[in-house]
């Protein structure tokens, strides 16, 4: 089976699930549905930014390219899910707060993260001319980056906003949204790993395009 | 002669074009991002915390960009390295002469806003002190390596600028609450984390130093 096929079976079953097992929220009604995507993907971009972060201490270690791709192609994965997050929240935001956006503190320090990121990949776009100052000075910056997502966290936990967290929270959820919540993000994993897959495959093959037009 | 003074210094800062962006865009967000504070007070001694940082941020921004501007012109730390200074040396060496700097400029300016303000009358408490030395060293030590990178390399200081910018922030609002909470009880919660902040950049910045160094020179 083909591994494109099998993450869209997955992303099927999984808003199957969503939309047909989970039950419906008394409250907030159909829109609380999002919730399952938003909580999933902000998980999976946490996982994508440490992948890279790691990659990028192995690669200052060993200097080898293979690392800083991982990092590159995590940080680039984990972003777009970032980007979900970011546009998820305020179509959940609306119906429930009346508003798209509050400059609340998880929201705040959410969008600081994306522009974080965001000036990393503006970074990376000007550093092509020389790839060996590139990798090094791209993996100290993802390592650097990566230290404010816990102090972002951190954050969070001091100034108190309205933003809901249901996971720390013990009685937040009954069993049967949980067990929506956990194969979400299981499939929003798979996802992540096949795209992240994909454009490790695709920078591999930049480089060696990019190898063989200098040997000619 | 005032004029002619303001003009002078307005075109020794904004000497062209991308740093008047660069500065532009960056005022823009801490302002913004200042402005927000998560604070509900609407006075002007709740923005004392805001200004000061403000200023202690274009400050230390022009001290770090123009030292390593003259640094890379004249190649001084790649001859610092080649002479055998080790790159940990060269690290602290720069920490310990831009965070002495910061925190003079840093003295001025508090008294300088106590005296526009009128807040409190003007001591430099131990815990103003903590608070300011912390913050300080976070910024300095992120400052040096990433304005390495224009010293070693030939990256325009505008993108690096907005990078380290970015990266700024949850320092820069850590910052903030510590020095908004100076006088109030919950000041050591504001504090935990900033000085948990100062250790982490300074250490990891020393270790990056090292790593950049070595391939860049």
């Amino acid at each position: 089976m083909k591994p494109w096929f099998f993450i869209s079976l997955a992303l099927g079953i999984a808003f199957s699930i969503i939309f047909f097992y989970a039950p419906m929220e008394k409250t907030q009604g159909i829109v609380q549905k999002i919730f399952y995507i938003h909580v999933s993907s902000a998980l999976t971009m946490y996982v994508g930014f440490f992948i890279a972060f790691i990659a990028s201490i192995i690669h200052l270690y060993k200097r080898e390219s293979r690392y800083y791709w991982m990092s590159k192609s995590a940080i680039e994965v984990g972003y777009v899910f970032c980007c979900i997050v970011l546009l998820t929240g305020p179509v959940w935001a609306k119906p429930i707060w009346g508003a798209y956006w509050t400059w609340e503190p998880r929201l705040t320090t959410t969008f600081i993260l994306w522009l974080i990121y965001t000036s990393y990949l503006l970074f990376q776009s000007y550093l092509k001319e020389n790839q060996k100052k590139a990798e090094v000075i791209s993996s100290i910056i993802a390592v650097v980056a990566f230290f404010d997502v816990p102090l972002i966290h951190l954050s969070v936990k001091l100034w108190r906003g309205v933003h809901p967290t249901v996971l720390r929270n013990k009685e937040g959820l009954p069993p049967s949204m949980s067990l929506t919540l956990v194969i979400t993000f299981f499939v929003m994993i798979g996802l992540f790993a096949y795209l992240l897959r994909q454009r490790f495959f695709l920078e591999k093959l930049e480089q060696q395009i990019l190898q063989l037009k200098e040997n000619q | 002669m005032i004029f002619n003074l303001t003009v002078f210094i307005f075109n020794w800062f904004f000497r062209n074009k991308t740093r008047l962006l660069a500065v532009g865009f960056q005022s823009f967000l801490l302002l913004f991002f200042m402005a927000l504070g998560f604070s509900q007070v609407p006075n002007i001694q709740s923005y004392f915390p805001s200004i000061f940082l403000i200023c202690t941020f274009f400050m230390g921004q022009f001290l770090l960009v123009e030292t390593h501007y003259k640094f890379s012109e004249e190649k001084t730390l790649q001859s610092l390295l080649l002479s055998g200074v080790s790159p940990n040396t060269l690290f602290i060496s720069l920490l310990l002469t831009f965070t002495v700097w910061m925190l003079f400029i840093e003295c001025i300016l508090w008294v300088l806003m106590h005296t526009f303000f009128q807040v409190n009358p003007i001591i430099l408490t131990p815990s103003l002190l903590v608070v300011l030395i912390s913050g300080t060293i976070s910024y300095v030590s992120l400052g040096i390596l990433f304005y390495g990178f224009c010293a070693f390399s030939k990256i325009d200081a505008m993108f690096v600028m907005i990078l380290f910018f970015t990266l700024q922030i949850p320092l820069f609002l850590f910052f903030y609450q510590a020095l908004e909470t100076l006088q109030h009880a919950e000041m050591t919660l504001r504090l935990l984390p900033l000085i948990g902040m100062n250790l982490l950049f300074v250490f990891s910045s020393l270790l990056l130093y090292e790593f950049m160094t070595e391939d860049l020179t």
